[in-house]
């Protein structure tokens, strides 16, 4: 049943979500027809091309058509290429499926055990450093670790490559490069947490049972923690799949993120729309995934 | 644990002499190599009737021919057409057409394609964004095989130009035919030296020769275009040699290249004028002594030299050298003392404020130039300020004219002085269209028009001449200067063309 509802509140949101991007695309300044048509287009030359996309017709009738072929699948073609936006977002959308999963190992892999070592050293020196090293990590701009980790390894010591999406060893950098700032937020999501859990009484008793310090913290505190930071996981991974401008520029990455923001310098609507759809059902869907799966972590979560 | 070596294990020894023959055995096989170029950004659209921006009618050149086309002087040559001829009517064209050539898909190229490719620009379903290019058409007669008639409505000066244009390369009829207009550009078929292989949308465009091409089929194994967006990763993947061609990187990472010697650097003029249109139907730049203040205000060749780091020239004329009918005027000398005084003159002793609209990254150093520029008025107390735009939105702004002045260049891809002035200075041309220093000149307008219609080429540039000297006199512009263009390779790579309208022909290149 709960899911039922979520599914259906998803379909409003991704309607919401289509409107708004239409109706915003259309705030802003600029002309699709003029910016295909080039700045040296004669003027009778763009309004052929804008006939040719049917923009000249009302923005009304324009909304009826777009959201009524939505419904069907269809989200158009793009204005330059005349490529289907479904296969755009096909073609994208592996790449930055691909990149996000593993940007959010390298996250969950640093993170996690950052946060709990934190939380287990609490005031002492090892809690300080890992606490500084997690706020370098989140305050470190994206473009300039990429710039730093690709002088570094690519061009001065040539160990790993940074362009394309072909090789396993092509992931190293930029999942670095997204994975590090992601494992910082984790880090302090989970040190946060388990501060919380590890003054619990039941870890106490665990303790006095005589466990060892390792069954304690990963068995008993950390399942217990785990409900806020699977959270965040979710939450940082929606981020991750909207696309990264940035790191997908500098890494030569051919993903959605990239897609969005070079069609909206061409003002290609259709490809903007279909992107934004496409962000916005994704982070619904990973919505509810957290929440069934926190439910599972903690049964008491009534959904 | 195995205490042998490694390789000695039966299995591994048996995959490393596989994998060493297989190796050997593909460096053999083939003598030539792949060519991998860096560009910034993916292609638009590869049906050249369609395509409108410069850096796919870079790739496109590679898919292509026209019947005629520029050399790397802008001499026009014979491309598709080996002969061509104006009859005494001023109106037909007569071309004579290569023998043997066939398109990519082993169609024959003939006199019945010619008709159907420029038919096929001007037919409004094609919605061409340059189809005002070949408006002036009247008709297209096939003689015979390989004789083709072309009738225009106006004795047409710039003809030849507009026929070397991107928008009049010959596609394939059986090919538009198969795939339809909204399909051809995914499917491209030329007579090019190139033909496509696989696009992947943003990451890269590879190409394989085409073996029937009739100047022989290049000597490379493939074509690669990357799509690599940032401009220092460019630099860096040519520097690590991971890509042998880079296109279009900006002055400062030219500079830093330079030094490697394992690179080299084609830099050509361009056909592109920069420059600051003033609006001369607003506030003081209505006095044309206003304006040529400004044009005395501006040190150009300190622009030159220290803005752009001498990957430009002081413009000397509203046109490039590049462009036919080019007349050298001379630039404006920088002259602040007379500056001021023509601004005192005007009734501006003290100066005025205003507003120059700019884009960013759109041309070479547009908005630092903006800010030299700012320095400069200030000297002669013109309080000078500065607006940066998204180029979209700047370019919707522009038209409708309620500017004060913006920075922008222009260039002709015809290459001739009917495109490069006749859009930009003739009166009927104000905003919306491109006109956008709200110039009128009457004397102007009969220079343009009448040139337009007039195919003697020495009257003509006699007329061309007579408009610049008018324009720099009447400085509706600030006339800033010519930018270059760069093309970085490894030192393997040898055979480039780099012509002055940007395109980059590898037809002829060859890897070491």
């Amino acid at each position: 049943m709960y899911i039922l509802k979520k599914l259906a509140l998803t379909i409003l949101v991704l309607i919401g979500a289509a409107t708004c991007s239409f109706l915003l695309l259309r705030m802003l300044p600029g002309d699709p027809a003029e910016a295909l048509a080039g700045p040296q287009a004669a003027l009778e030359d763009v309004e052929t091309v804008r006939k040719s996309l049917d923009l000249d017709k009302p923005a009304a009738r324009q909304y009826l058509t777009y959201m009524t072929s939505m419904a069907r699948g269809d989200l158009g073609y793009s204005y330059r290429s005349h490529r289907l936006v479904v296969d755009e977002i096909k073609a994208r959308w592996p790449a930055t499926l691909k990149l996000s999963l593993a940007s959010m190992l390298v996250a969950i892999f640093c993170g996690v055990p950052l946060g709990i070592h934190a939380a287990q050293k609490r005031g002492r020196l090892a809690d300080t450093v890992s606490m500084v090293v997690s706020f370098v990590g989140v305050s470190m701009p994206s473009f300039w670790l990429g710039m730093i980790l690709i002088v570094c390894f690519s061009v001065k010591f040539q160990l790993l490559p940074f362009s394309g999406d072909d090789e396993l060893l092509n992931y190293v950098l930029p999942s670095l490069t997204l994975g590090l700032g992601v494992a910082a937020n984790i880090a302090r999501m989970t040190r946060a947490s388990m501060l919380e859990t590890l003054g619990q009484d039941y870890v106490r008793t665990a303790r006095g049972k005589g466990l060892s310090e390792f069954r304690v913290v990963k068995l008993h505190a950390l399942r217990n923690a785990a409900v806020p930071i699977v959270t965040i996981i979710g939450l940082q991974l929606g981020a991750l799949l909207g696309g990264q401008v940035v790191t997908e520029t500098l890494f030569v990455w051919p993903g959605l993120g990239r897609m969005i923001v070079d069609s909206l310098n061409a003002r290609d609507y259709m490809v903007v729309q279909g992107g934004i759809l496409v962000l916005a059902a994704t982070f619904a869907i990973l919505n509810l995934l957290t929440d069934l799966l926190c439910k599972a972590l903690d049964p008491r979560i009534r959904l | 644990m195995d205490k042998k070596p490694w390789f000695k294990t039966p299995l591994r020894l048996l995959l490393i002499v596989v994998v060493a023959l297989l190796a050997g055995q593909r460096a053999f096989a083939a003598g030539y190599k792949d060519l991998v170029v860096g560009t910034g950004t993916d292609a638009s659209t590869l049906d050249p009737h369609l395509c409108t921006d410069s850096a796919t009618e870079v790739i496109n050149k590679n898919i292509y021919n026209n019947l005629v086309r520029f050399d790397t002087n802008m001499k026009l040559v014979p491309d598709l057409a080996t002969e061509w001829k104006l009859a005494k009517d001023g109106l037909t064209w007569s071309f004579n057409l290569r023998r043997g050539v066939t398109f990519q898909d082993g169609t024959p190229f003939n006199a019945a394609a010619v008709k159907f490719n420029i038919e096929r620009v001007l037919d409004p379903r094609t919605a061409s964004a340059r189809r005002s290019v070949l408006a002036m058409v009247k008709s297209v007669e096939v003689v015979d095989d390989t004789d083709v008639k072309i009738v225009t409505s106006y004795p047409c000066g710039s003809f030849l130009f507009q026929m070397a244009h991107p928008v009049a390369a010959m596609v394939s009829p059986a090919a538009v035919a198969k795939w339809g207009n909204q399909k051809f550009g995914l499917n491209p078929c030329g007579t090019g030296p190139f033909k496509l292989v696989r696009w992947d949308s943003g990451e890269k465009l590879e190409f394989a020769p085409f073996e029937h091409y009739f100047e022989g089929a290049p000597k490379l194994k493939s074509l690669t275009y990357k799509i690599i967006p940032e401009d220092s990763t460019r630099a860096l993947l040519l520097e690590s040699g991971r890509i042998d061609v880079a296109f279009r990187l900006p002055v400062t990472e030219i500079q830093r290249l330079t030094a490697d010697r394992t690179l080299g650097i084609i830099t050509t003029p361009t056909i592109m004028t920069m420059y600051v249109a003033l609006n001369n139907q607003k506030g003081p730049f209505k006095d044309p002594r206003v304006r040529q203040a400004l044009n005395y205000a501006v040190n150009k060749a300190s622009i030159v030299k220290d803005v752009v780091d001498g990957y430009a020239t002081v413009a000397d004329s509203v046109i490039p050298p590049g462009v036919w009918g080019y007349a050298k005027i001379g630039a404006y000398p920088f002259d602040p003392a007379k500056a001021r005084k023509l601004l005192a003159q005007a009734g501006y002793p003290n100066g005025f404020e205003f507003t120059l609209w700019t884009p960013v990254g759109r041309y070479l150093m547009d908005k630092q130039m903006a800010e030299a520029i700012q320095a400069q008025m200030a000297a002669v107390g013109v309080k000078m300020k500065i607006q940066t735009w998204d180029f979209q939105a700047l370019m919707s702004e522009v038209k409708k004219g309620q500017f004060d002045s913006v920075l922008l260049g222009w260039s002709a891809s015809s290459a001739d002085a009917d495109q490069a002035m006749y859009p930009v200075f003739e009166s009927t041309q104000w905003p919306p269209n491109s006109n956008r220093a709200l110039y009128k000149n009457a004397m102007v307008d009969k220079l343009l028009n009448g040139a337009r219609k007039e195919t003697n080429p020495i009257k003509r540039a006699q007329m061309y001449k007579d408009a610049q000297k008018q324009i720099m006199a009447d400085a509706p512009w600030i006339t800033l200067c010519y930018p270059k263009q760069s093309v970085a390779f490894r030192y393997n790579i040898g055979g480039i063309e780099v012509l002055p309208t940007e395109h980059v022909l590898f037809a002829r290149t060859t890897k070491r």
